[in-house]
């Protein structure tokens, strides 16, 4: 009989980031404290639309032993798949499971499974906004993970998932039941989002983004007392996961464990972030139950905290509320005060920061965290990184219509 | 690569994933009358919701929500036994007329004239989370697909999500919700629907099954993993939705492969699925 709770492991990661587009690059960044977000214009039409927000400089092009696509393929493809296709192909080549080696699964025991919150919505903008009418017609096409796994060759199940900000950490607690179950050998899980003239919009006209438009890098700024919304991010984050033991056959580099899953939901509002934090504090616990381990075993927590005042003071009435005592001692920070909010790839992103805090042994700051509001009471890490051992870390997200999310990760023995 | 859990299980044991089906609601709606519906989306017997609940929702939020009500309505289910369950919604280019509407508003007055409710009502995730704020569920809220394999993906990340709640929440239900346009609308040049195209979808209440009891022959919903050995005699797509629903009204078992590793078996038995209308609307109220 095998193992009904074999460990999980991440044995490929691929990004393209504000703060740069490998693991390294991600953990150099974040150790150092550096801000990816500037001025950003979406304008349309001749208007400009200006807002602090954190764009990715250059995606990278899949490697073309992982896929070997006709020139100019790549760049002819939406922003919003090259943040997917990018990023998956490199974590697979991370992973060393290019399609045809003898260690690779067959692809149909690969799945692939990505968080993408408004995937139709950002393609009819984009058709609409270079003249198309794809948003007026009926006419159907695969979605972007089938394009996804056809591109890479994989013939296993796949599903896109949608939970708001929590998209790609829902993605990453299905691909672990789906390797728990035995569905799958290998699966490619992450998210990615881009920035749009919509979505900035229309989170702009729910007055949920910062509007500190002259000084960019200040404007996210989770659990300060002067905070006063959150600033939009693109990017795109995939890992593969592995079953362990099937890892360690292969002898491949394992960067942590995914250790316990915890979701809730808080059945509030659509739009408007809960003020409660009972059902945050429940995804938080049942996460760490997961683990098998007791709360003070925590080492770092990397908060949803994307800046909003009602958000950001709720998840840590939820900490508190889940760890009880140890909250007091247990390091806290936000990244989302360098990155920006990644939206549906955030959670993904905020899980790589955990395993460069794993990797590196550093705890990430939150930039402009100059005055800690006293509703956001934590162990704060604020300004700058702290040299700590870190062997367990968790990661919230929190998502629209109450999607709450914990994952923890944890260093791989 | 060792094959996992679900190659050892004996036969006839319950499969990771595998629910009992509880109960299920089709729903058939014509686009013109999704309005009227979501003013009264409860029939008589089921919970209320809040008022003016879904002024904003997206039509196949409001039939995926209408499934969930008249489900509920059947089987005279207490709103208080709702409480963990948990709710995966599997739509179809849901949000199409808002999102029209939004690049037309875009074009002709700004960001300014961008709806902040474009975002949270007409994503992915918005008729998942219509259901679990409107009927106060506080299980995981998710929607999945978003394109033509909804069935699939939906049945898949409902036995997905029933591995975790069998060892979390064991009392808790998973409601499974898939909506879709027979044909989509067709809107002209101010995103106004030209058409008047059915809207259809279907709620299943599925009841996640411990892996140490017998599997039952029906009313259940398992996932099956193929050989390891890609097979060539790949499962059926996705059925059109129409088809899978009259399915589920007859009772008739359906296979529907996930990709080429898994097959979503669902074999709905002697249920007694009904049909339902926005007439039950009118008569509630």
């Amino acid at each position: 009989m095998a193992d009904p709770t074999p460990a999980i492991a991440v044995t490929g990661i691929g990004a393209a980031t504000p703060l740069g587009n490998s693991f390294g690059a991600i953990a150099d960044a974040l150790a150092a404290g550096r801000s990816g977000i500037g001025r950003y214009d979406a304008g349309t039409y001749g208007r400009p639309q200006e807002h602090p927000a954190a764009a990715v400089a250059d995606i990278p092009s899949p490697p073309a032993h992982v896929v070997n696509l006709p020139p100019g393929d790549f760049g002819r493809r939406s922003r919003l798949e090259q943040l997917a296709l990018g990023p998956a192909a490199w974590a697979v080549h991370d992973a060393g499971l290019v399609s045809g080696s003898q260690q690779a699964p067959q692809p149909n025991r690969i799945g692939v499974i990505a968080g993408i919150g408004a995937e139709q919505l950002k393609d009819w903008e984009r058709d609409y906004l270079d003249g198309g009418r794809d948003v007026f017609s009926p006419a159907d096409r695969p979605t972007l993970v089938q394009r996804l796994a056809t591109t890479l060759g994989i013939t296993g199940p796949t599903t896109t998932v949608a939970a708001a900000c929590a998209s790609s950490g829902f993605a990453l607690a299905l691909a672990r039941s789906w390797l728990t179950a035995g569905w799958v050998d290998a699966c490619l899980v992450g998210g990615c989002d881009v920035l749009s003239p919509t979505a900035l919009a229309a989170f702009h006209n729910l007055r949920a983004l910062s509007r500190r438009d002259d000084h960019p890098q200040q404007a996210s700024r989770p659990f300060d007392r002067d905070r006063d919304g959150f600033v939009m991010g693109e990017g795109g984050v995939f890992f593969m996961l592995e079953r362990r033991a099937d890892a360690d056959r292969r002898g491949v580099h394992c960067y942590g464990e995914l250790a316990g899953v915890g979701m809730s939901g808080d059945a509030s509002h659509m739009v408007t972030p809960c003020s409660d934090p009972t059902e945050a504090a429940r995804a938080i616990a049942a996460a760490v139950a997961d683990t098998g381990l007791p709360a003070e075993k925590i080492d770092y927590i990397n908060a949803h905290a994307a800046g909003t005042p009602v958000g950001d003071a709720a998840e840590a009435a939820a900490i508190r509320t889940a760890l009880g005592p140890a909250a007091d001692r247990v390091p806290v920070s936000s990244t989302k005060s360098m990155s920006g909010h990644l939206i549906s790839a955030a959670s993904a992103f905020e899980a790589v920061a955990c395993l460069a805090a794993i990797d590196r042994g550093f705890l990430p700051p939150t930039i402009n965290l100059d005055a800690p509001d006293e509703a956001c009471r934590l162990a704060h890490v604020p300004h700058t990184a702290v040299t700590a051992r870190v062997d367990i870390a968790a990661s919230n997200s929190f998502g629209f219509g109450g999607a709450n999310l914990c994952l923890v990760l944890k260093r791989a023995a | 690569m060792t094959a996992g859990m679900s190659h050892d299980v004996p036969k006839n044991a319950v499969p990771p994933g595998a629910c009992l089906i509880r109960g299920g609601q089709v729903i058939t709606v014509r686009r013109s009358e999704i309005a009227d519906l979501a003013r009264q989306p409860s029939p008589a017997g089921a919970p209320t919701l809040p008022p003016r609940f879904l002024r904003h929702a997206d039509e196949q939020t409001v039939v995926g929500v209408r499934a969930v009500l008249q489900t509920l309505a059947e089987t005279a289910s207490d709103a208080t036994d709702l409480a963990y369950d948990a709710v995966i919604a599997a739509s179809c280019r849901a949000g199409q007329p808002t999102a029209a509407r939004t690049m037309v508003a875009l074009k002709q007055q700004g960001p300014v004239g961008v709806t902040p409710h474009v975002v949270p009502q007409c994503s992915l995730h918005s008729p998942a989370s219509a259901v679990s704020v409107g009927l106060g569920m506080h299980g995981p809220t998710i929607g999945v697909a978003g394109g033509p394999a909804a069935i699939a993906e939906g049945l898949l990340a409902a036995s997905t999500l029933a591995m975790s709640l069998a060892a979390t929440q064991p009392a808790a239900a998973i409601w499974l919700v898939v909506t879709g346009w027979d044909t989509q609308p067709v809107l002209d040049d101010e995103a106004t629907p030209t058409t008047d195209p059915t809207c259809r979808g279907f709620a299943l209440r599925l009841q996640p099954l411990t892996t140490s009891g017998p599997l039952p022959e029906s009313a259940v919903l398992r996932i099956e993993p193929c050989n390891t050995r890609e097979s060539a005699d790949r499962p059926a797509a996705d059925p059109p939705l129409w088809e899978f629903c009259e399915r589920l009204t007859q009772g008739r078992a359906t296979s529907i492969g996930c990709g080429r590793g898994l097959t979503a078996v669902l074999v709905p038995g002697e249920l007694g699925f009904g049909v339902g209308s926005p007439t039950n609307a009118r008569e509630a109220a």
